[in-house]
């Protein structure tokens, strides 16, 4: 009976209303204590037998009436589903704790002839704060019915449930005009236009959108109108002030408040998380503790999962090919392409879950905004908001989440820059890499070589803001006006935290794999199959991607890689597809996976070694924790070796591969927050800026060996030059000063 | 009116005066956060580099950077 009807969730930001979502629909829509956490429009069917389509949508403090030029994507997004009128049924969501501030919105709606249910969210709270609200008093004054609930703790559901159904079958014409009076003046006005067809709040539109115009209109010569508006300034002042009015005389009637201690608590934490000192180092020693957590927790249960994976997708299905004489074209397929790529991608899989279970704790304690308000100032020499700082932290972790995260970023523009700064953030994939070849080629300085490649990502990134910012893309601050609100301290919720967690990694593992599995299938056929179109048993240098790697090993000359360097050229191009495919690439070329396999007698033996693996994994799990850098080599690696290739031709490969193109998932998620061409430009740049800082490094490192005074001279005339500028730059400054003066004079 | 200097209204409880010297559609941002006209702001907080600040309006939190603040017109009220 319900199926063709909607509900449509609406409300301040960060009042609750994904949690109350997710409870009426099952879904596990990403909810944080932070405002702006939905970004775009959620749909769903309610459960239950009678089943409603239910709309989440983003949050806004009020509707943007006469200025949707002006509007934020939330409000814009609002305004289009009131304008469409498909929605049947608003649940206006409130935060009990703080009711005041979000009645606005609930006057617009009304005042816009909606049909709403007023449902006043985190009632557990109330107790805590020492506050009261009479719901009855309440409904009677907005004349809608009002509901409790805890979306949280699911308190109050069924309520809920029930009076939407009734509110459903109710009749449209039943909702009128919400009896809201303004200043006599403009009531007339509102009347007159009323008087055309129009409804009160078609009315006013009407009256703002004149207001703005420069031409005054008509009824600004009205003498009551001109005395009203020079007192108050605009329509907007009027009306704003007129419905918070109406809002305060509400408020008195129906809420009671005895104490404020809970804000206290709050107050103390805030004064270590935003100490004018301590606040950095806190939100540094924040993010270390979540990749800290994330390698180590998740690193212990990656020693659990891997060997189990490598036998069930790899080791058995190659013993049973032998066993059986599966013809070799299908072992190829089924080990070397589909195993390897069950191994490679769901391998993440512990590391991804505890990253974001931690993320999700940081974001719902309310520690996040506190975050944006620390960053903002440093950000701001970039022209950037405080929310890019931790989009970009989160890039450390992988780039793609990174991405998504500038869709908390309100400007477009601001949102680009960041993320065409974000392929240079070191991720986790990246970070396999540079472990792997600074333990082979670099082992007594692979922890500063690792740390050296992280400064240099972050670095470049840096550059990439001011040159965005040179060039315009940004546009300053300063002149803004920016007032974000912050929320109260909030102990997240465990089942919900590692509910959304699972869910963002599922998410990301199985894109992965969607790339990833292609590729590995791809890859390992062309390294068994020549340009003629033979079948090799062994991998070798006849294979077509061999043939591939060396026609294009030209192109890498300049960054240090040779024809005899091929596999390292393949692995570069398939890293565009997924950074985790470079060592996977490596690993298909340099390893002889079915002689050692072959050597193992039975099924029981396989799995004996996989279980004492385990166990040893389990043992000297407490390593995962210290902060050490020694990675465990990959039976390939011994392959790679200072006499196959040099030491700073390695370096210039890991330079080329921290800030070359993360991969394909990333450009996808640019695309998806900015446009393509915006994609289309960061894949170019980054790549450019690689090849640029790789081929330079080698050339610099050649000059610093042979030429040392050269360099000292040519770094002593870029000294003096700077000088230089900035004497005239301050000579001409004032020069300026003086002139300025003497025209005041 | 002259803005009040940050560090001498750190801590103090201010009335908002007026707001006209915001743009409109910033100022009805501004009293839908409860921030009107006879209403006291109180300046809680400087962070880290000195901006943005950190006002509370009633039980409500904000950050605000000190552009804005310098746009608002506020009355120090003497204490009792």
């Amino acid at each position: 009976m319900l199926n063709n009807k909607t509900v449509g969730i609406i409300g301040n930001p960060n009042v609750g209303k994904t949690y109350l979502f997710n409870r009426m629909t099952s879904c596990v829509g990403c909810v944080g204590n932070w405002a702006g956490v939905t970004a775009t429009t959620c749909e769903s069917r309610s459960c239950g037998e009678d089943q409603y389509r239910l709309l989440d949508l983003p949050g806004c403090y009020h509707l943007a009436e006469g200025r949707q030029h002006q509007a934020t994507q939330g409000q814009q997004e609002v305004a289009s589903y009131l304008s469409k009128n498909d929605v049947d049924l608003w649940l206006n969501v409130l935060d009990a704790t703080n009711i005041q501030q979000q009645l606005y919105l609930t006057i617009q709606l009304l005042e816009a002839k909606k049909r709403v249910i007023c449902v006043i969210n985190r009632i557990d709270l109330l107790p805590s704060i020492q506050k009261e609200i009479d719901i009855t008093e309440l409904g009677r004054f907005l004349q809608v019915p009002i509901v409790k609930v805890s979306a949280k703790l699911g308190m109050g559901m069924r309520d809920l449930q029930s009076i939407i159904k009734s509110e459903l079958i109710k009749p449209t014409s039943e909702v009128c005009d919400y009896p809201i009076r303004y200043n006599q003046a403009i009531e007339q006005l509102l009347n007159k236009e009323s008087r055309q067809g129009m409804t009160r709040w078609q009315a006013w539109q009407k009256l703002i959108h004149a207001d703005k115009q420069p031409i005054a209109p008509a009824w600004h010569f009205d003498q009551q109108i001109a005395e009203l508006l020079n007192n108050a300034g605009t329509l907007t002042d009027v009306m704003a002030l007129t419905r918070t009015e109406h809002i305060e005389s509400c408020c008195r009637r129906t809420i009671k408040e005895k104490s404020t201690s809970r804000k206290d608590n709050d107050k103390e934490l805030d004064r270590w998380f935003l100490h004018p000192w301590l606040g950095l180092p806190i939100f540094f020693m924040m993010m270390f503790t979540v990749f800290w957590l994330s390698m180590g927790c998740g690193q212990l249960l990656q020693g659990v999962l891997e060997p189990l994976l490598q036998l069930l997708t790899v080791e058995i299905p190659t013993f049973v090919c032998k066993l059986y004489g599966v013809p070799i074209v299908a072992e190829i397929v089924l080990v070397h392409g589909i195993g390897i790529s069950l191994v490679t991608a769901l391998s993440f899989f512990p590391v991804l879950l505890v990253m974001f279970f931690s993320l999700y704790f940081l974001e719902e304690s309310g520690y996040m905004t506190r975050a944006a308000i620390v960053m903002d100032r440093i950000m701001r020499q970039l022209d950037l908001p405080g929310e890019s700082m931790v989009a970009l932290v989160l890039g450390l972790g992988c780039n793609v989440p990174g991405i998504l995260a500038t869709r908390h970023i309100p400007k477009k523009s601001d949102k680009i820059v960041t993320a065409l700064m974000m392929p240079f953030m070191s991720c986790g994939a990246r970070l396999t890499i540079f472990a792997v070849f600074a333990s082979v080629f670099f082992p007594r300085q692979a922890a500063s070589v690792l740390f050296s490649l992280y400064v240099l990502g972050i670095s470049i990134a840096f550059l990439t803001g001011l040159i965005a910012r040179y060039c315009g893309l940004t546009q300053r601050h300063s002149h803004e006006n920016y007032l974000l609100e912050i929320p109260g301290y909030q102990w997240p919720s465990w089942s919900m935290g590692i509910k959304q967690a699972y869910q963002r990694t599922q998410r990301f593992v199985w894109r992965a794999l969607g790339v990833i599995m292609p590729v590995c299938i791809a890859l390992a056929l062309c390294n068994h199959i020549t340009y003629t179109g033979e079948l090799l048993v062994q991998p070798g240098d006849q294979s077509i991607l061999a043939w591939i790697g060396k026609s294009l090993s030209i192109l890498f000359y300049p960054i240090g890689l040779k024809a005899e360097h091929w596999p390292l050229v393949v692995s570069l191009l398939m890293g565009l597809l997924a950074k985790e495919v470079v060592l996977t690439t490596l690993s298909v070329f340099y390893t002889q996976m079915n002689t050692s396999l072959a050597s193992a007698s039975s099924i029981n033996e396989l799995v004996m070694s996989c279980f004492s693996e385990i166990i040893n994994n389990i043992v000297h799990g407490y390593s995962y924790f210290l902060p050490s850098l020694q990675a465990e080599l990959p039976s390939w690696a011994s392959y790679l070796n200072p006499e196959h290739i040099s030491p700073d031709a390695i370096m210039s490969y890991l330079i080329f591969t921290l800030l070359y193109f993360p991969c394909v998932s990333t450009l996808y998620a640019t695309a998806r927050q900015t446009t393509w061409r915006w994609a289309g430009i960061s894949v170019l740049w980054s790549t450019g800026v690689a090849y640029v800082c790789a081929a330079g490094y080698l050339v610099l490192k050649d000059y610093v060996t042979n030429s040392m005074i050269e360099l000292l001279m040519l770094i002593g005339v870029l000294l003096v030059s700077y000088y230089i500028k900035e004497r005239v730059k301050k000579h001409l400054a004032k020069k300026a000063n003086k002139a300025e003066g003497i025209a005041a004079t | 009116m002259q803005p009040i200097d940050i560090n001498e209204a750190l801590g103090k409880q201010l009335m908002i005066v007026s707001l006209r010297r915001l743009a409109v559609a910033k100022r009805e941002e501004l009293y839908v956060r409860g921030l009107l006209p006879g209403r006291m702001l109180q300046l809680i907080q400087i962070s880290p580099m000195g901006d943005p600040l950190i006002i509370r309006v009633g039980q409500q939190k904000f950050a605000m950077n000190c552009d804005t603040w310098a746009r608002l017109d506020l009355e120090e009220i003497p204490p009792c």
